[in-house]
């Protein structure tokens, strides 16, 4: 069985030695939206929010500066990072996002593995792969499971977001578009079927594109291709689902299946929009809807 | 914490990954649980439900029909909707037993009770939004015993 499980982390190598440069710099830009994302969902709440997360906020921006500012300590602001996030999604539970599962587990590997020791870097690095891989193929398994995307089901029951709409409009006649943004979703409404060709085939791309960037993603020949796939998928989904932290924190997992440093390039441009988002919570540049 | 350690962890992580994903799957399709939570990676893959209900139903020692509980008393409101927001993303892997319980301070009276609850759904092969409602019997029914 472990041998098994070693070969398949194996699958998630890189060709040659990887360096720790790597997966610090990844660290860091995971660590900056995290601090970000806890207090972009602290100015949304106001005064509103409760004692409990105004400690766990508190908490999470000691860990985040602290594992920004001192590398050393980095591990231990993750093992807390780790315990913050266990403490909200018992909190919210059950309506915790998987976001907030998935950032958990990125901080418990970055807790457990130090990048600057080689075994645990690249266990390190198979693990976020792997993650990666992982979301991606089950979220294409489970829409072809529930049947929703087939004939544009849940695209066009979509449409009642208002995010949704700018990007979906383009797809479908503006006859069919009116039909179906008309729809409060009240019992009896209906049918949230679509016969436009080009919807219909938006739909079932999602999910083949899911599970299909998931396997390029994996094998090696093919990873550079995956990541182009996988970005343009991702920009795609944030244009219309406007989850923008989640989507920082996928990209940057995303952006390890390249080879050398890519993340040192990322910093700068991520910086920058969580800079952004910041100042769209506290109402300070033009309004901008994100979750 | 030793190298063999971290690596036995790191074992244990990806097969969570890989097996977590599939019994969540499971639970969708017989418990009804929400596709969007738990970790299974099943976001936008089926349409959140816009409406969640519930009816309660109670018979008295005698016999006869069930009577609909009407005026619940805001303790019983308030445990209700605790339940409702359980119930939402975990379906049938949720049971309302302290409501219940609540329900029996309230109306020693009842011998038996049900507690009904609607939530709105679309189905897949006609793309039209029903109600799915779901039942639980306190005692439990008899598998042969009438509705």
């Amino acid at each position: 069985m472990a041998g098994w499980i070693d070969r398949a982390l194996a699958l998630a190598d890189d060709d040659g030695p990887v360096r720790a440069a790597k997966l610090t710099t990844f660290q860091v830009v995971f660590l900056l939206v995290l601090g970000t994302e806890y207090w972009a969902r602290a100015i949304r709440h106001g005064s509103d929010i409760s004692a409990a997360y105004a400690v766990d906020l508190a908490a999470a921006t000691v860990f985040c500066v602290g594992g920004l500012a001192l590398a050393r300590w980095r591990r231990v602001a993750f093992a807390g990072l780790a315990l913050s996030h266990l403490f909200l999604v018992w909190r919210e539970f059950p309506v915790t996002g998987n976001h907030a599962y998935f950032e958990m587990l990125l901080c418990v590997v970055c807790a457990l593995l130090d990048p600057h020791e080689r075994r645990e870097r690249r266990l390190l690095l198979q693990s976020v792969r792997w993650m990666v891989v992982s979301i991606l193929f089950y979220s294409g398994v489970h829409k072809v499971l529930y049947g929703y995307y087939f004939r544009g089901q849940y695209l066009a029951y979509a449409l009642w977001m208002e995010t949704f709409r700018p990007v979906l409009r383009l797809l479908l006649p503006s006859a069919e578009y009116e039909r179906l943004v008309a729809y409060s979703r009240d019992v009896g409404q209906g049918p949230f079927l679509v016969d436009a060709p080009l919807f219909v085939a938006t739909s079932n791309g999602v999910y083949v594109a899911e599970m299909g960037l998931a396997l390029l993603l994996l094998w090696r020949p093919t990873r550079i291709a995956g990541v182009l796939g996988a970005v343009t998928m991702l920009l795609a989904i944030e244009a219309a689902a406007r989850e923008f932290f989640f989507g920082l924190v996928f990209a940057n997992a995303i952006a390890l299946f390249l080879p050398g440093e890519p993340h040192r390039r990322l910093l700068e441009p991520v910086a920058f929009i969580l800079a952004y988002l910041l100042l769209v919570r506290l109402g300070l540049v033009p309004e901008v809807i994100f979750h | 914490m030793t190298y063999r350690v971290k690596r036995a962890c790191v074992r244990l992580l990806l097969l969570v990954l890989l097996l977590w994903p599939p019994v969540h799957a499971g639970l969708v399709s017989f418990y009804d649980l929400s596709a969007w939570k738990l970790s299974g990676w099943g976001m936008y893959s089926q349409p959140r439900p816009k409406d969640v209900g519930m009816e309660v139903y109670g018979r008295t020692a005698g016999g006869g029909d069930y009577d609909q509980l009407t005026n619940a008393s805001p303790a019983l409101q308030t445990e209700a909707n605790a339940f409702l927001a359980q119930h939402q993303w975990l379906g049938r892997l949720t049971r309302p037993d302290a409501f219940a319980a609540a329900i029996r301070h309230e109306r020693p009276d009842w011998e038996a009770l049900r507690i009904v609850t609607f939530r709105s759904h679309m189905e897949p092969d006609t793309g039209m939004i029903v109600l799915r409602r779901t039942e639980f019997d306190y005692p439990p029914r008899a598998p042969e015993e009438p509705r």
